[in-house]
């Protein structure tokens, strides 16, 4: 990746973000991408998501050129292949957990039975199989994030990318959410691509990658 | 689709305050909206079409005022005029209307009354064509479908008043019989006949040469003794109630006879069959019958004579005006029952005196002749006050009292355009040829004129409440995305398309109009209920009045949903324009 932007809208005009960045997650594979804020970790995520489309150079997710595809199939990829988890959980406060969690299915053209069967796996798999019924505000901060990585992972993605996922926990609620990850890296294959500043979530990556001021030091 | 119709519906339950605010213009647009269409299609169908259907104009001779009389101009509905108009570009069919042009007086119906009626007879006669069909709709609106779909093997296996036909029971029905019956009455020479016909043994009859085998004779028909008779088969179903089926193979007129020449003067009754005498002119297999059979009686040729021809009575049609003058002024007044329903006089049978009046001078007992009438069917097209008949039987009494000169021109004719865009042309047409709308029709096309005007203007005021909902819509629907934008970039980031957001929010817009409709339509039709209800006093006292203004019809609530709809999305279509270029990574960064 060549170039990518942010503050598009910000009086003063769009500021580069990431500037020469070439990066590559393999099958598997935990990343944790560290670096001070405002250095880019955001829009690393954002761009490889397919959220931000303001970059120039070439982005290749799952061996296909994301430059030739249209919205409809760039959100297709974000609703099978890619799960996100942001650090305010973005979790719809009307919603239960279970519908939190099964949100996805409804822009994925798939059945709701297998849908629920998988909500009900993803809710096992992050230990909160006896929430479902309950509203994000009934929950703790470790809870909700635990719902949206239930929510991320979901439609079983090839690709997590989290932004600070543990950022608004305690050390010990972190030390959990970090071990979910692992374990869904471990037991589903899936990739990690995490932004964090938590030293011990860094440290449990096959790889950290530092970013100072837009660019991989 | 389904899933996203879940979540647009979801988002409506959780702001029910919020719409329901947005959905009030939208109800008051649709309700007013639906209560104009409603009076307009009610008013139309339930009193102007009642009275002619806009493709059907009645004309008769413009009369001019002259010094303060009312004279005609010269021009008259003679059958070169009426085969002219038949020309005319743009009329399907026309259809001359005749009146009677002599005294008559009826009495009967003490069967239904509980006394025998007496008052002055007026009648005109109608094309049986131009009016079959609405004699039918109202039939069966009022004693419900012909085919009662009940299964059966005989006629006991069905109810009084049906029969079995083809294995189902059939209601009898009145509508088909408002035909021509042919009324025999006494001729001297072909002057007391109308045009076509000739005097032959005294009696009234369209002439052939039998040496053409009937070449001369309309067709259905034969030649017997120079006059043209139905053709009939060996079953006789051809030939009507009174006449039985010849070895010749046409139908022949059963001779009776009355005990008295009085017995015309009763209430009906058995003693107007009389006694069948022979089968004059004619031969049959069959046995003759005792009396009169079915429904024929005894007709004679005077008042004076006891013997004449079994036939069927007149077929007469009255209007609705006539049953709501009886029952709110004769039936209190005189004591009798009320009629609670046009169909409970179905059937009924009367006398008519032609010749006699309870105004005028009677006409010599010579030419006076009494008749049988039977009520067919109701019809606001119907004289008002007097009785229709089938426009030949009414030329035959008119050639039989005031001879055939008075019959060769008619009081009206009622013309069918192929189209209701054909209508001003065809009055113009008409107008050179000195004709003019009938008052009725003059008034119906007023009176459409002022409820499409009204229509005009009361629809484009709902028009305009509809608009400024869909800009209430578009401000209410513009806040809720702005403040949803956190939501919707959440659905953005698990995978809504641009296009699923919009559909999210062009869905919530569906389910408002859905909603606004249905309340709209809802209050409208409350709003027509209230108006019935305040206006029943006023209307009881117009005879002939609908009890209810209004039509709701499926055209109408469809036009009402679609248009609430239609407006909804309409304001809601920026909203979501802006809803899907919401900027996830924006929204999704902030805490």
């Amino acid at each position: 990746m060549t170039r990518a932007y942010v503050d598009r809208d910000a009086p003063g005009g769009r500021r580069l973000a990431l500037d020469s960045v070439s990066l590559t997650v393999a099958h598997g594979e935990f990343v944790a991408l560290v670096g001070r804020s405002g250095s880019g970790k955001t829009t690393l995520l954002n761009v490889t998501g397919c959220l931000d489309r303001d970059f120039s150079g070439m982005l290749r997710l799952f061996g296909r050129d994301t430059s030739r595809l249209g919205d409809r199939q760039l959100s297709d990829l974000r609703n099978q292949r890619i799960g996100f988890v942001f650090q305010a959980f973005h979790l719809l406060g009307h919603l239960t957990v279970f519908q939190n969690v099964m949100l996805p299915w409804h822009f994925s053209g798939t059945s709701r039975a297998d849908a629920e069967s998988r909500t009900v796996d993803a809710l096992k798999q992050v230990g909160l199989p006896d929430r479902a019924d309950s509203f994000p505000w009934q929950l703790s901060a470790g809870e909700r994030q635990r719902v949206a990585i239930a929510r991320a992972i979901l439609n079983r993605p090839s690709l997590l990318l989290c932004d600070e996922p543990t950022g608004n926990l305690d050390r010990e609620t972190a030390a959990s959410v970090t071990r979910i990850f692992e374990q869904i890296v471990r037991q589903s294959g899936t990739s990690v691509l995490v932004a964090t500043h938590d030293e011990t979530l860094a440290a449990s990556a096959d790889r950290i990658v530092r970013l100072v001021d837009g660019r991989l030091a | 689709m389904k899933a996203l119709a879940r979540l647009s519906f979801n988002y409506i339950r959780r702001s029910r305050r919020h719409m329901a605010f947005a959905a009030v213009g939208l109800t008051a647009g649709v309700a007013t909206l639906a209560f104009f269409l409603a009076l307009s299609a009610g008013v139309r169908q339930k009193v102007l079409n009642r009275l002619y259907p806009v493709n059907q104009v009645e004309f008769q001779v413009e009369r001019v005022s002259l010094f303060g009389l009312g004279l005609e101009v010269p021009a008259s509905l003679e059958p070169p005029v009426i085969s002219a108009i038949s020309r005319l570009e743009g009329v399907r069919s026309v259809h001359p209307k005749q009146r009677s042009g002599f005294q008559a007086r009826l009495w009967g119906g003490r069967d239904v009354f509980g006394s025998t009626l007496r008052v002055e007879a007026f009648f005109d006669g109608l094309d049986p064509v131009l009016i079959r069909d609405e004699l039918r709709q109202s039939e069966e609106g009022a004693l419900g479908k012909e085919d009662t779909g009940v299964a059966c093997l005989t006629d006991g296996d069905c109810g009084p008043g049906s029969f079995c036909g083809s294995r189902r029971c059939v209601r009898r029905s009145w509508w088909n019989r408002f035909d021509s019956v042919d009324s025999v009455y006494r001729c001297r020479s072909d002057l007391a006949c109308i045009q076509g016909e000739s005097c032959l043994n005294g009696e009234c009859v369209i002439p052939c040469d039998f040496s053409q085998g009937g070449a001369s004779c309309p067709s259905g028909t034969g030649c017997r003794a120079g006059a043209c008779r139905r053709l009939c088969s060996d079953t006789g179903m051809e030939c009507r109630d009174g006449e039985l089926c010849a070895v010749d193979g046409m139908c022949a007129r059963l001779s009776c006879s009355l005990s008295g020449a009085d017995v015309q003067m009763s209430d009906g009754g058995d003693q107007m069959a009389g006694t069948v005498t022979g089968l004059p002119g004619a031969a049959s297999n069959r046995p003759l019958p005792e009396v009169c059979p079915g429904d024929s009686y005894c007709a004679v040729p005077g008042v004076s004579s006891s013997s004449g021809y079994c036939e069927l009575p007149i077929p007469v049609l009255l209007s609705p005006f006539i049953l709501d003058i009886y029952n709110d002024a004769a039936a209190p007044a005189l004591g009798l029952q009320r009629l609670a329903g046009p169909e409970l006089a179905l059937g009924l049978k009367f006398s008519m005196m032609f010749g006699e009046s309870y105004f005028a001078a009677d006409l010599p007992s010579s030419m006076r002749v009494v008749r049988r009438c039977r009520i067919v069917g109701f019809s606001p097209k119907a004289l008002d006050l007097g009785v229709t008949m089938p426009l030949i039987d009414a030329m035959h009494a008119n050639a039989a009292m005031l001879g055939r000169e008075k019959t060769s021109s008619y009081s009206s004719v009622v013309v069918e355009a192929v189209s209701n865009e054909d209508v001003p042309r065809i009055i113009q047409d008409m107008k050179s040829l000195g004709l003019v709308l009938s008052p009725r029709s003059e008034s119906g096309r007023k009176a459409a004129n002022v409820l499409m005007v009204l229509t005009l203007v009361f629809g484009g005021v709902s028009l305009i409440v509809l608009l400024v909902s869909g800009i209430n819509i578009a401000h209410t629907f513009g806040m809720l995305v702005s403040e949803r934008r956190r939501e919707i970039a959440v659905y953005r980031a698990v995978g809504a398309t641009l296009l699923d957001i919009r559909l999210i929010v062009a869905g919530e817009a569906v389910f408002l109009g859905f909603a606004g409709g249905i309340s709209g339509i809802f209050l409208g039709w409350l709003a027509s209920r209230l108006v019935n209800l305040l206006a029943a006093p006023v209307f009881s006292r117009i005879p002939g009045s609908p009890g209810d203004l209004f039509s709701f019809s499926p055209a109408i609530l469809c036009v009402c949903m679609g248009i609430s709809i239609l407006f909804a999305v309409f304001g809601a279509w920026g909203p979501a324009r802006s809803a899907s270029r919401t900027d996830p990574t924006v929204v999704l960064s902030q805490e």
